[in-house]
């Protein structure tokens, strides 16, 4: 046996507490005359004597009461050997949130995994793992069924997506072994080849719901503004809805559409937004029924102008007529030759000093000294299209155009190598410095006007630099969370290195050969002081033949 | 339940309450006691939670790298940055060491106590984590197991980022989520350099026809120049090889290979070196071509000119016969409509129906079908699979022809005279004859000498062909010459017979009696029913051209003179020929007419067709062209939407029988083009731009483009579940989807758009998700930090700053405990008070 939180032993304190209790109290009756009361205080007082203490059933029941308190505050384990282990996955994803009649869909699951439990073996234990986000909701592998739903009610869906094939391989490698079997609780679809270890608890059905799938508020960089939001929704229902979609601020409604739409439609939804509103908006859905609730809302951050100013600050001419006419590229797009005058609004600027004023909300900096010699082997670019800077170039780009001399700094990140004469030389590199977006141009504007490469990364910065002012994302859940009707599945065979089709290591050891589970005495410790308490109580009023012994009385 | 204990008790309670030897407030005061203890313990036992945060010192992993592609140096470097970063350790915090290489294994347990270096390289030297393989994804699984027990913690990853198995990307998200943040830092260079390969690209997609450019990064650290050997393959088989030389540094070296074939390109590329560098990577690109039609007909030995048109309007055709139709819907994939031709709906079976049932309704193909083949009455009257899938119910009213064609007989000489190789070409000849004719003319074969014998009786000769193959087998030269009895036989074949042509073709040398009187009434007679006498002379000595002559010019017929046995099965195909182009197209052809509904076609002149299928339309179909014929007008061509596809029937032949004025007609190849384009798959013609960008730490699918209400799926290039993608519009011409969870490598995104009221369209495009997956774990090669920072951001950690995981020195983590740990003490307490107040009353 093991305990939990030995500390809880010091419960144990109230045994010497108990018997100094019974030792304090007289044991035999105290009889008072009345007509000596008067002048009891003239009596002697004997001197205390130590004597034996006197106990009876009641005693033992009440120390029995304190020890088994003691005991239970301590939370005992007692392991005993189990034959077999389950992983119980309980899908956790927003899609459980589902409301139906008896319930949400994560209750139903619930109750399911109740009645698969009552045909458990003796030796079986468990490990429950929920899958969004993956959690071990039993610290260690449990062999009651009640330590199971305890766990399993402890937890509720959340607001988000989950994988079930990431909780079942994050779950073994919590384990530390391969399970015996896995249980899933899902709405998902079993997979079509199911393993013979694989128990699938299908839960939920086709619900109806309605969700906001799209939600288009970020400007363009080189466009006008709209001056509206478009909110894009779905009906995954099965029927006809009628949807209501509001845009608020506060709790002001801005503007509200009603939109009818058939089973299966999206439709995108202009919400007029007023010229003076800019800020955090939230965009609402109503719909009847809908079955999920977290789908139907999302946030976005609206903004009143296209794009944010550009400070164009370059002294050499030659560079400065080159940017001026990318600049000009881009319509829509604001741009002077000194900050604005209002320090307050935010701008950034375009540069070629390698330390611009800290003032903007960020930076290009055009490092424009004369070009690497390529010779007349082509240049190829090295681009980190995962970076937004790199985006719309392909991952090797022959750009034709060899970077400046300069080079970039060390601290940077590069998004950009060119490849000349057999060294990697950062192009375009960025950092965030401060809450400030930089973005390194090692390229000279005269060499590269015309290229297109050049153009759109000197763009992709721009937009880049832009978008780090406020958030324009929204809290959107999953869109497959939404679709009720034909929810995705998660379960996916775990497929290792899928280019190069090496299997999936296995995730845990070989499953020891006498596994333990811990059956926690809790429960038990915590009935069998309900029980003492109610004898002892019994016990106690069953003490006949004695009356209370009442105040004297003043016989006057 | 628990309500029902809960009442229970404190009935007992009071019940019993009233008979404790105690009085006034004591009494009440233990009843309250005992009542608040018994309801403490009573909510106990359902073992509630609460959720309490606590600051607690931070946990700390070292995951490093213990695989062949770290070398000595490196491992040194590693054990070395380990007890540097001891050195800065807050002692609270406490740390473990996990080593990894294909599996992971722990070699310092969670503590407290700084690590030496010496101790360090010990433990590495001692670990065995099987360095065939770099498994970061073990590694972190590992770590994730020591630090779960309290939540939170820190991952200090000291590797190269060069993963040769598992997929680190994979859970990385889930990680993060659990609180746990990765620091990777790479080693310094390694001491010795060799080659890397450090990215291969190719583009999305391709026209067919056009080169497909593979560029090839490779990083040379040796210092000196090699040959670097390029070879591509697909499915194994080597389509080019070459060599380029490869100076030191980084270089890219291009190659170049043809798209021939529309669909998926995968190629295995790979690069060799004399230095032992040999390695392989495989990489993939869509190749778009024109519509691909699958043109289906019994005979494959010449195109007909349905299929030429296609092929004229700049369409691929692929010439199968019925039973090669696939029966994986897959395969049909391959191409944008199938086209079915003059085949009998029952040649097709339920899994080919099966098949194209599934690329009409889940992919949007095409199907369009002309004519039937087969018995056509035969296959009007019975039901096929094929059925329905078809716009039209084919109703057996009578085929709509202009009277049967031809009915033909060939009389045979086999008196002595037609001996060995004679015999031998007129049997040739007699099999010419019958493929000169359609399935529904009427043939037979008679044989003579001095008698009629019958060799195959008149029948159609779709019927006849092996019949009369077998038949002549056996046929053999005896006795002598009267042709009178073959004639009259003929005559009493054909003369019943309603035929707008009917013949004979004789086959003797014409020596026979002849009765003047006889042959002439009989000639009267012949051309009374109009049956006309071609006549070919062929014997062994002396030929009666007279006689044969004098036939051939009474009845209508033509004589010919064989002058080479070998001319013979030409000779007999020369005179059917003949005989059919006596056929009167001008009598009986029926007219065509627009459908005022019509959204395809205008109102203009079209073409006669001299027979048809009779149908009538599905309701839901809609009927473009009629025939102006028979009873009532009847569908020419109709089509309707099947799923996303949709299927056209044109109940004419689109051939020679029935349709000569259309296959003549200008305007055919554009009308055959423009009905097949309207049934095919529509095409993505946008261009569009697909990237993956990371938002948040969280790799998001991101496609720009003219699309409307898209919808995609993922499918990796090992062919295993596909992952919907959820698309969410984020600009006006803006999509992304989360790959939140989505192992690295090659996928395609197979794409369609779904514009109102319009049929969808699809595209494919290849991707590559994440760092190219290493396939080579050998020493020498630069890390791979791109790699590295994405797993920093992703887990929300910092790259090449492994001391920040250090900060803050604490942590606040969740902690769930029971609330009995707090009710307990105080049921004790209640207890010990109860039982202080009850005093001597409980003696």
């Amino acid at each position: 046996m093991s305990l939990l939180t030995p500390l809880g032993l010091l419960g144990l304190l109230s045994v010497p507490v108990l018997l100094w209790l019974w030792r304090k109290q007289p044991t035999r009756r105290l009889t008072r005359i009345a007509s000596l009361v008067p002048f009891e205080h003239l009596q002697q007082k004997q001197p205390h004597k130590r004597s034996r203490l006197k106990v009876n059933l009641l005693f033992w029941l009440q120390l029995a009461a304190c020890g088994v308190l003691a005991l239970a505050l301590a939370q005992p384990l007692v392991r005993h050997a189990a034959a077999k282990t389950t992983l119980i996955i309980l899908d956790t994803s927003a899609s459980m949130g589902a409301r139906t009649r008896g319930g949400t869909v994560y209750e139903q699951g619930l109750r399911a995994l109740t009645d698969r439990l009552r045909s458990r073996s003796p030796l079986e234990k468990y490990f429950v793992v929920a899958s969004a986000p993956v959690t071990a909701l039993t610290p260690q592998p449990v062999g009651s069924a009640a330590d199971v739903q305890a766990a399993a009610a402890s937890f509720r869906p959340q607001a988000t997506a989950g994988s079930l094939s990431a909780a079942a391989q994050i779950g073994q490698a919590l384990l530390g072994y391969a399970p015996s079997s896995i249980v899933v609780v899902s709405d998902e679809p079993p997979p079509s080849e199911q393993a013979d270890n694989l128990e699938w608890i299908r839960v939920g059905g086709k619900l109806p719901n309605a969700a906001i799938v799209g939600l288009d508020s970020e400007p363009l960089l080189c466009g006008q503004a709209s001056g509206r939001l478009v909110a894009v929704i779905a009906n995954f229902s099965e029927m006809p809805l009628q949807l209501r979609v509001r845009a608020k601020q506060a709790s002001r409604v801005l503007d509200e559409q009603t939109v009818d739409l058939e089973p299966g439609k999206r439709s995108a939804v202009a919400l007029a937004v007023p010229p003076d509103i800019t800020g955090a908006i939230r965009v609402e859905l109503d719909a009847d029924p809908d079955a999920l609730d977290w789908d139907n809302a999302a946030e976005a951050d609206v903004r009143s102008a296209t794009s944010v100013p550009v400070a164009l600050s370059v002294q050499a001419e030659p560079v400065r007529k080159a940017l001026s006419g990318w600049l000009n590229a881009c319509k829509g797009l604001s741009w002077s030759e000194a900050a604005p005058e209002d320090p307050a609004k935010p701008f950034m600027w375009v540069t070629d000093q390698v330390s611009p004023s800290p003032s903007g909300i960020g930076s290009v900096i055009v490092i424009a000294g004369p070009p690497e010699a390529s010779g007349q082997a082509p240049v190829y670019w090295l681009v980190d299209n995962d970076h937004p800077v790199g985006r719309y170039l392909a991952p090797i780009e022959p750009a034709g155009i060899a970077p400046a001399k300069t080079g970039v700094g060390e601290e940077v990140r590069p998004v950009i190598w060119a490849m000349v004469r057999g060294e990697r030389v950062p192009v375009v590199a960025v950092r965030e410095e401060e809450g400030r977006r930089i973005v390194a141009f090692n390229l000279h504007p005269q060499a590269a006007a015309d290229s297109s490469q050049a153009l759109v990364v000197f763009l992709n910065s721009l937009r880049w630099i832009m978008s780090g002012t406020g958030h324009v994302a929204s809290a959107f859940l999953d869109p497959l969370e939404s679709n009720l009707n034909e929810p995705a599945s998660t379960w996916t065979v775990a497929t290792g290195n899928a280019a190069t089709g090496n299997a999936a290591t296995p995730l845990a050891s070989e499953r020891p050969k006498l596994s333990f589970a811990s059956l926690p005495l809790l429960p038990w410790l915590l009935w069998t002081a309900v029980c003492l308490l109610l004898i002892e109580w019994w016990r106690y009023a069953l003490i006949k033949g004695r009356p209370p012994v009442a105040p004297p009385q003043d016989p006057l | 339940m628990q309500i029902l204990f809960l009442t229970l008790t404190a009935a007992g309670v009071l019940f019993w309450g009233r008979r404790i030897p105690l009085s006034g407030w004591k009494r009440t005061a233990v009843i309250l006691c005992r009542l608040a203890a018994l309801a403490l313990l009573l909510q106990a036992i359902p073992q509630r939670v609460r959720v309490t945060e606590r600051e607690r010192p931070q946990q700390v992993v070292y995951a490093v790298d213990l695989s062949n592609s770290m070398d000595a140096k490196q491992r040194l470097w590693a054990a070395e940055r380990i007890a540097s970063l001891e050195a800065v350790r807050p002692r609270d915090v406490r740390r473990a060491v996990v080593a990894f290489g294909s599996t992971a294994t722990v070699i310092e347990p969670l503590g407290k106590e700084p690590l030496e270096p010496d101790k360090l390289s010990k433990a590495f030297d001692a670990a065995s984590v099987g360095p065939e393989q770099t498994d970061v994804e073990q590694s972190l699984l590992v770590a994730l197991k020591l630090l779960s027990a309290d939540g939170g913690g820190r991952i200090i990853l000291l590797s190269d980022g060069r993963e040769t198995a598992g997929n680190a990307g994979r859970i990385l998200p889930h990680i993060r989520r659990l609180g746990i943040s990765v620091y990777p830092e790479p080693p310094p260079a390694a001491a010795q350099a060799a080659i890397s390969w450090e990215a291969v690209s190719v583009p999305p997609v391709v026209q067919r026809g056009q080169p497909v450019p593979i560029r090839l990064v490779l990083n040379n650290g040796t210092g000196s120049s090699t040959m670097a050997e390029i070879s591509i393959a697909v499915s194994g088989v080597v389509i080019k090889k070459g060599s380029q030389a490869l100076r030191p540094g980084w270089r890219v070296l291009s190659v170049a290979v043809p798209a021939l074939q529309q669909g998926t390109l995968a190629l295995d590329v790979r690069v060799r070196t004399p230095q032992g560098f040999d390695e392989q990577r495989p990489v993939y690109t869509e190749v778009e071509g024109p519509p691909h039609v699958l043109f289906v007909d019994e005979r494959t030995n010449a195109l007909p000119l349905a299929a030429r048109a296609l092929q004229q309007r700049q369409m691929e055709v692929s010439l199968v016969q019925p039973s090669e139709v696939p029966t994986d819907p897959r395969a049909l994939l391959n191409y944008d409509a199938v086209f079915l031709f003059n085949i009998p709906k029952s040649s097709l079976s339920v899994e080919q129906v099966s098949a194209l049932r599934s690329f009409l309704e889940d992919s949007g193909g095409g199907l369009v079908m002309a004519g039937l083949g087969g018995d056509l009455a035969e296959e009007l009257r019975t039901t096929a699979p094929l059925d329905a899938l078809l716009p039209v119910t084919f109703e057996a009213k009578g085929l709509q022809e202009t009277k049967r064609r031809v009915c033909m007989i060939m009389l045979v000489d086999r008196s002595a005279s037609m001996f060995g190789p004679r015999l031998a070409a007129t049997k040739r000849a007699a099999v010419a004859l019958v493929n000169q004719l359609a399935a529904e003319d009427l043939a037979g074969v008679l044989a003579f000498d001095t008698k009629a014998y019958v060799v195959m009786e008149m029948q159609p000769v779709g019927n006849a062909r092996q019949e009369l193959i077998d038949k002549l087998v056996k046929l053999h030269s005896t006795g002598g010459t009267d042709v009178l009895p073959a004639l009259i036989a003929a005559q009493n074949r054909l003369e019943p017979l309603d035929a707008q042509i009917k013949h004979v073709i004789l086959l003797s040398d014409g020596q026979t009696p002849f009765n003047l009187g006889l042959y002439r009434a009989l000639m009267e007679s012949f051309r009374q029913d109009g049956i006309s006498i071609s006549t070919i002379g062929i014997g062994a000595a002396f030929i009666n051209e007279e006689y044969l002559q004098w036939l051939a010019d009474k009845s209508g017929g033509n004589y010919y003179l064989l002058q080479t046995l070998d001319d013979l099965p030409k000779l007999v195909a020369q005179d059917v020929k003949d005989s059919l182009g006596r056929l009167p197209f001008s009598e009986g052809k029926f007219g065509v007419k627009t459908n005022p509904a019509s959204v395809l076609f205008s109102d203009a002149p079209w073409p006669t067709v001299g027979g048809f299928l009779t149908a009538t339309a599905k309701p839901e179909a809609s009927v473009d062209l009629t025939v102006q014929g028979g009873d009532e007008q009847s569908p020419l061509l109709a089509g309707w939407s099947v799923g996303l596809g949709r299927s056209v029937v044109f109940t004419s032949d689109a051939d020679t029988r029935w349709s000569p004025d259309w296959l003549s007609w200008d305007g055919f190849e554009g009308w055959m083009a423009q009905v097949v384009r309207w049934a095919m798959r529509p095409r993505f013609a946008e261009e569009l731009f697909i990237s993956v960008a990371p938002s948040a730490g969280v790799p998001r699918l991101v496609i720009e483009g003219p699309l409307d209400n898209p919808q995609g799926s993922l499918i990796p290039a090992s062919q295993e579940n596909a992952r919907p993608l959820s698309l969410i519009q984020s600009r006006a011409f803006r999509w992304e989807a989360s790959l939140e969870g989505l192992p690295s490598g090659w996928y395609q995104l197979a794409l369609s758009s779904h514009p109102e009221g319009e049929a969808p369209r699809f595209t494919k495009r290849w991707l590559q998700i994440g760092e190219p997956p290493q396939t080579r774990e050998a020493p020498g090669q630069p890390a791979q930090a791109v790699w590295l920072r994405a797993a920093a951001e992703a887990s929300g950690g910092w790259f090449a700053a492994p001391d920040a995981a250090f900060l803050p020195p604490s942590t606040h983590v969740l902690v769930r405990e029971p609330v009995s740990a707090w009710w307990l003490p105080l049921v004790l307490m209640l207890l010990l008070a109860e039982i202080a107040l009850r005093g001597s009353s409980q003696f």
